[in-house]
């Protein structure tokens, strides 16, 4: 039997070919953060949609549960559902969510897997490499949060990373207006007037009065 | 019916009736009088919006907190808490001077001071995160109105659409003013100030709009017409994107000239630049980056005026296709642009 002498360039070879199943590895790797070790101090399945979304704002780290329920309020503006298997199949029916990641509920969840939802929801579809590797299921997170970014979003930051609460909320907040500037949900228009010109009193300082609860 | 009862049943249904107006109003969002000081109404709600007055309220509960409603009166301590796809609009009642105020979705915003003093209006209002927007009509009293972050305050000077956009635990924020007057931005931390104007927008790197507006849209700050050479070529790959329309390699660099079309900077010809509108297709002739460099040192032309002409519209695009399409009516500057098509002839002439 020859053995093969590794010569410099079998060397940078299999270096080479280390770094990227390494990053490969990576790629796909990506959500496996584990659960959620601060203990926080309410419970969110006993919350209503208003009281959850002030919930989020101060969480250290957003577990998956939590997150799909934002993605839902996010879409349609309310989460009708009580649990999270009823929550993941809508999403993963809707094309929001992709079964093949299997994220556990109570896992935290990483920014590449928000940002993906993010993009689904927002309709958002992307260069090249988030139509050709995302279809495919390679990069989907990392460049839809690339793309977030791209869009300003989000900060840029690594896929992998776990977010926190106010990270979430003012991704929220972004998309929110996102997507009303661009009509993806009806509501009517507010805004603040015209300034009045000097001397003149607008009608808006002639508020209504209250009405019955 | 006993006589002496009549009196005690009098009372106890006045007892009654006051419970119930007293319930009654504060069922209706309208707090007892508030001695005069100002108020914020509710103009306009849109969405699922949560109110509650004190400052031990939890903001993920919903002990204590009431659903906005139009027309509700908001005193100091109060907070408004909003979701998703909704907004609150506030108007400061007396409206002495006008004053409005809208809260945008996913915020958690205070009334911490609203009153009158040394004639004027004071008010204070705190944003935990989320966007407030808002504006101040000029009027015969002044309305010294801050709306303070944990990040960053914002203070106005007699300003119309100025908004404070503030994340929790990530220390970015946002500050703009859109319509009218003067805002000035204040960074918590480091108690750093910088003001902006209509138009402009700060964030937490507090950065000068000139110098953070490039990063968010095309903005040309230097001379596109003037500039040649070694400045042009800096321009194009840095600024614009150009730059993958030019060949490298080897140290020979080729540019864009002024004149429109794709040609090699020669800088070996004569003084008077007889010869720069040939057609650079048929002239490749190329020049090292240094050897180019040396030559603008030792002023052998030719050569347009160093500093450009500012964007006065000399000049084309230096484009060849565009420079077809849309030729040019240039004039000769001080400096001796040339034409498109030839030499000029100078005014007067």
């Amino acid at each position: 039997m020859v053995l093969l002498k590794p010569t410099p360039t079998i060397r940078r070879l299999a270096r080479d070919a280390l770094w990227f199943a390494g990053a490969l590895g990576l790629m796909l790797a990506a959500a496996c953060l584990g659960p959620r070790t601060t203990p926080v101090d309410s419970d969110p399945d006993k919350l209503a949609d208003l009281e959850f979304q002030a919930y989020l704002a101060d969480l250290p780290t957003v577990t998956v549960a939590e997150a799909y329920r934002a993605m839902l309020i996010l879409a349609d503006g309310k989460d009708p559902y009580k649990t999270f298997d009823e929550r993941k199949t809508a999403l993963e029916s809707r094309g929001i969510a992709r079964p093949a990641w299997n994220l556990a509920p109570d896992h935290v969840i990483d920014k590449g897997s928000v940002a993906y939802m993010v993009c689904r929801i927002c309709r958002l579809r992307g260069g090249v490499n988030l139509l050709v590797f995302g279809s495919l299921g390679v990069g989907d997170r990392r460049y839809a949060l690339r793309e977030l970014v791209y869009r300003g979003l989000c900060e840029d930051s690594v896929h992998y990373q776990a977010l926190t609460g106010g990270e979430l909320v003012a991704i929220l907040t972004k998309a929110d207006a996102y997507m009303e500037k661009q009509g993806l949900y009806q509501a009517v228009p507010v805004e603040l007037p015209p300034e009045p010109a000097p001397g003149e009193t607008p009608e808006w300082t002639n508020p209504p009065p209250a009405t019955q609860p | 019916m006993n006589r002496a009862n009549r009196p005690q049943r009098g009372l106890i249904g006045a007892c009654a009736l006051a419970v119930v107006l007293g319930m009654a109003s504060i069922g209706l969002g309208q707090l007892p009088a508030n001695g005069g000081a100002p108020v914020f109404q509710v103009f306009e709600v849109r969405g699922d919006a949560k109110w509650g007055v004190g400052t031990n309220l939890k903001a993920d509960s919903e002990t204590g907190w009431r659903t906005v409603r139009v027309g509700d009166k908001y005193p100091r301590e109060t907070q408004i808490r909003t979701g998703l796809r909704t907004k609150v609009k506030l108007v400061m009642v007396p409206a002495k001077p006008a004053t409005i105020v809208m809260v945008e979705p996913l915020t958690l915003a205070s009334i911490d001071e609203l009153l009158q003093r040394d004639g004027k209006a004071v008010t204070r209002l705190g944003l935990a995160y989320g966007a407030i927007r808002a504006g101040v009509a000029e009027g015969e009293l002044r309305n010294d109105l801050q709306i303070r972050a944990p990040v960053a305050t914002l203070s106005k000077r007699g300003t119309w659409g100025f908004r404070l956009y503030a994340e929790r635990g990530t220390g970015r924020w946002e500050m703009s003013l859109s319509e009218r007057g003067l805002v000035e931005a204040i960074q918590n931390l480091t108690g750093q100030r910088r003001f902006i104007t209509p138009g402009q927008t700060i964030n937490q790197f507090m950065s000068h709009w000139i110098e953070a507006v490039h990063f968010t849209q095309q903005l040309t700050v230097h001379d596109p017409f003037g500039i040649k050479g070694a400045d042009l070529l800096f321009n194009l790959n840095n600024g614009t994107g150009l730059g993958v329309l030019l060949f490298g390699g080897n140290g020979t660099i080729g540019v864009l000239n002024t004149v429109g079309n794709f040609r090699i900077e020669h800088l070996d010809l004569t003084p008077g630049g007889q010869n720069n509108n040939q057609s650079s297709n048929q002239n490749a002739s190329s020049l090292r980056l240094s050897q180019a460099i040396q030559n603008r040192a030792q002023n052998r032309g030719p050569f347009r005026r160093p500093d450009g002409d500012f964007g006065v519209g000399f000049g084309s695009v230096p484009l060849g296709n565009i420079q077809r399409a849309f030729p040019a009516r240039i004039k000769e500057s001080p400096g001796g642009y040339r034409s498109l098509m030839g030499s000029v002839t100078p005014p007067g002439k």
